[in-house]
């Protein structure tokens, strides 16, 4: 066995509406929810007082509040591991098999942590609305919503909320799709990478993760990336969703959802063995604690890339994330490739006055040559009206240094929920103007 | 703007004297006059805006002379636009000449501030770019020499008569001009990760590729000069790590802050836990709330200052967040905090970083 032998099949089951029922079930793009049993699964009476299912739909006047994660519904049907991995049972590895997933369709997960948080390590408002001139901003305004309410029990602490909604999401998600588990998939996609023409350039694509702690984290193989040391992902793995998100930061943050949908994975698995040869996904932790640290970062990433052989490098911190602290992580990234010989392109977003005016890069090297921009997320920011329906919660707070809003109310935000992510596939950028 | 579309625009040209024919090195001290039409390069540029616009006039001065009277050659310029009622003003093109260029970009900058679209032309290191381009005024890219007069005419005539008609305007790669610390949002109808691959294999292959972020050179900060004796010396703490008193009565944001606070820290011995928050959203603050005199080190201060090590330390803690904060803004609060601290007879400073 080696690289070229995992292969993964994806069946993808198209949802275009959702509603309860008394038996959960996939049947011509309606998603059937059997609320009851569905809560019933998800219960961790330690640690949730209660969890409500509400769904919301593309269009609708529906505002979705205090979102956390936004996981895609997939389940294995058949290989050696489960999607997910780490969160259910021995982490085998996965990326091999066949795995269904629900397509346009999201479970999203609201809540608010029981105890007081303050600076990085604290969760921010993050806010989808399912229409109106926001939804363009937002994540998961064009999908089909599962949302999970959870409400945590008394006496919970943070850890145990946390932990209960990595479980409630993952556990929400397999079981929607297994209900496809005996169907025929619509459309089904092959991911494997066979040898390549070996004249065509090797290519890497390096993933800076969110770590910071709790709350501000991602999981791999069910495990938080504190200490982790560059490694190597197949990318079916990441398909797979052996990346899992606990990180509840900006609202512009890494989701579940994104990293198994991801983009680069996509694009390079499909230009595999025509314009270039796809290596494989580096994975690495952004946000060290030193300048020291960021440097040795940047070498750990780029001696990983080298070694595997890489011509060329994509760079990205969870597709465009990149913002204050973790730049600098990223352009020591860049540096240690392009100083190893790897000709290195990067994604990211771009900060600066709300105008666009000013430097737009916390922190740069000459060696950051080639990069992507997705634009400045607070430029360009609409005011959404007034909504007939919230999920999640009565009032938001986009702002804690200011006093909570009507969550029905209208409201401007600078930063929509995956309002980052959107952009990449939206083909947003920015120029001199 | 012109009212009429028909009507040709009225442009007002602006020359130093070397350019407006009256002489070189030796005339850099002629001082502003203005002539009726056009002067000079002038002359092309009307002949190159095909009837859509007219040089009314003419304002020329030495660059020596501009250097020594800035403020009321920009009065003169000022008055005598507003009083051809000009549709647009014209600088230049000064190419690579600093000290016509820094004229250019002054003149620029106030003719734009009332209201009237104004274009320059200059090479990209030419000094006027670096001081004024920041203020976002518009430049055209020209060669060094005045070998490439009339491509720098033709363009700065096309802007800025699209800018006259209040027309939009393309990306400043595309419409000639040089980036002037603006940036905005456009839809490339191409996902980023495809955008990416692409520029990747592009830089891969050896062919020629664009950055769609120009890397920006920072300002270095050069280090002032050690502090002589500091027994003699006032001290002060001063914080970007958004520790506020309980309450955070200035409103200081998570991120992004344009504005700073000062807090009464006077006979106090050391910062006292759950008297104080940290609103800065970008580090793990659990150390800090748990003893705030980790971040700003007040207890140790005060120990120097007991054993006469520091000369005193001031009643004020100077505030504010450092998270993902514009460059300009916290320009802006550095300068004043900076002028506080002398106004109040601070020698040294402690910024403990977080």
């Amino acid at each position: 066995m080696n690289l070229h032998s995992w292969r993964l099949e994806i069946g993808a089951f198209p949802v275009q509406r959702l509603a309860f029922a008394s038996r959960t079930a996939y049947e011509n793009g309606t998603l059937f929810i059997d609320s009851a049993e569905l809560r019933e699964h998800v219960a961790v009476p330690a640690a949730f007082a209660d969890v409500a299912v509400r769904l919301a739909h593309p269009g609708e006047s529906c505002r979705i509040v205090h979102i956390l994660d936004a996981v895609s519904p997939m389940a294995k049907v058949t290989g050696r591991s489960t999607v997910y991995p780490g969160f259910f049972g021995s982490a085998l590895p996965t990326g091999n098999g066949r795995t269904h997933v629900l397509t346009d369709a999201a479970v999203l997960v609201s809540g608010t942590f029981p105890e007081p948080t303050s600076g990085a390590l604290s969760a921010a408002e993050a806010t989808v609305d399912m229409s109106g001139p926001a939804a363009a901003c937002c994540a998961f305004s064009d999908t089909a919503n599962v949302v999970l309410v959870c409400r945590p029990a008394r006496g919970a602490s943070n850890a145990d909320f946390d932990a209960a909604l990595q479980r409630a999401k993952l556990k929400t998600a397999v079981y929607l799709a297994e209900a496809t588990a005996e169907l025929e998939p619509p459309q089904t996609e092959v991911y494997e990478l066979p040898p390549a023409d070996d004249t065509l350039p090797r290519v890497v694509f390096l993933d800076q993760l969110h770590q910071q702690g709790l709350l501000a984290q991602t999981f791999l193989y069910g495990r938080h990336t504190q200490g982790l040391e560059p490694t190597l992902m197949h990318p079916n793995e990441m398909l797979d969703g052996a990346l899992v998100s606990g990180n509840y930061r900006q609202p512009g943050r890494s989701i579940t959802y994104g990293h198994s949908r991801n983009d680069l994975v996509r694009e390079l698995y499909g230009r595999h063995g025509r314009d270039l040869n796809f290596l494989g996904v580096v994975i690495g932790r952004g946000w060290q604690d030193t300048q020291a640290l960021k440097e040795r970062q940047g070498w750990m990433m780029a001696r990983l890339a080298s070694l595997l052989g890489a011509q060329v490098a994509v760079v990205s911190a969870d597709v465009g994330g990149t913002g204050g602290n973790n730049t600098i992580d990223f352009m020591q990234t860049i540096k240690a490739c392009e100083q190893m010989g790897i000709r290195t392109v990067a994604i990211m977003q771009e900060a600066g006055n709300a105008d666009g005016s000013n430097p737009t890069l916390v922190d740069h090297v000459p060696e950051a040559d080639a990069l992507v921009s997705v634009g400045g997320v607070g430029w360009d920011i609409p005011l959404a009206p007034a909504v007939s329906r919230v999920i999640g919660g009565a009032t938001v707070q986009p702002n804690r240094a200011r006093e909570p809003l009507d969550a029905a109310g209208p409201l401007q935000v600078a930063c929509w929920y995956g309002a980052v992510w959107k952009r990449t596939f939206q083909g947003l950028s920015a120029v001199d103007a | 703007m012109a009212d009429d579309a028909a009507r040709p625009l009225r442009l007002v040209h602006y020359l130093n004297a070397f350019f407006g024919g009256i002489g070189g090195e030796a005339e850099a001290h002629y001082a502003v006059e203005t002539h009726d039409g056009p002067l000079g390069p002038g002359m092309l540029l009307q002949q190159l805006c095909s009837g859509q616009a007219e040089v009314v006039g003419t304002v020329v001065c030495g660059d020596g002379y501009f250097g020594e009277h800035e403020a009321a050659v920009a009065e003169h310029v000022r008055q005598y636009v507003r009083r051809q009622d000009a549709d647009a003003f014209i600088a230049g093109p000064a190419f690579g000449s600093g000290r016509y260029g820094l004229a250019c970009g002054r003149l620029c900058l106030e003719v734009e501030r009332l209201g009237i679209p104004a274009v320059t032309g200059l090479h990209a290191e030419n000094p006027g770019g670096e001081v004024f381009l920041p203020q976002h005024i518009f430049a055209v890219s020209t060669t060094a020499s005045a070998a490439g007069m009339q491509p720098a005419l033709r363009r700065m005539a096309t802007l800025a008569l699209k800018r006259a008609r209040g027309e939009p305007l393309g990306p400043a790669a595309q419409e000639g001009f040089l980036p002037r610390d603006v940036r905005r949002t456009v839809d490339t109808g191409v996902p980023a990760a495809k955008r990416a691959v692409d520029l990747a294999l592009h830089k891969w292959s050896g062919e020629p590729y664009t950055s769609e972020i120009t890397v920006e050179a920072f300002e270095p900060v050069t280090p002032p000069p050690p502090v002589a004796d500091f027994s003699d010396t006032l001290f002060a703490l001063v914080t970007e790590c958004g520790l506020v008193p309980k309450g955070n009565p200035d409103r200081l944001p998570a991120a992004g802050a344009g504005h700073w606070a000062a807090y009464d820290i006077g006979g106090m011995p050391h910062l006292t836990p759950g008297e104080w928050e940290i609103v800065h959203g970008g580090y793990d603050n659990t150390a800090a709330l748990l003893d705030p005199n980790r971040v700003v080190p007040l207890d140790a201060m005060r120990t120097l200052q007991r054993e006469g090590v520091i000369g005193g330390l001031l009643d004020e803690l100077l505030v504010t967040v450092g998270n993902l904060a514009s460059l300009s803004a916290m320009k802006k609060i550095g300068a004043e905090m900076a002028a506080t601290l002398k106004q109040r007879g601070v020698g040294a400073v402690v910024l403990p970083a977080t």
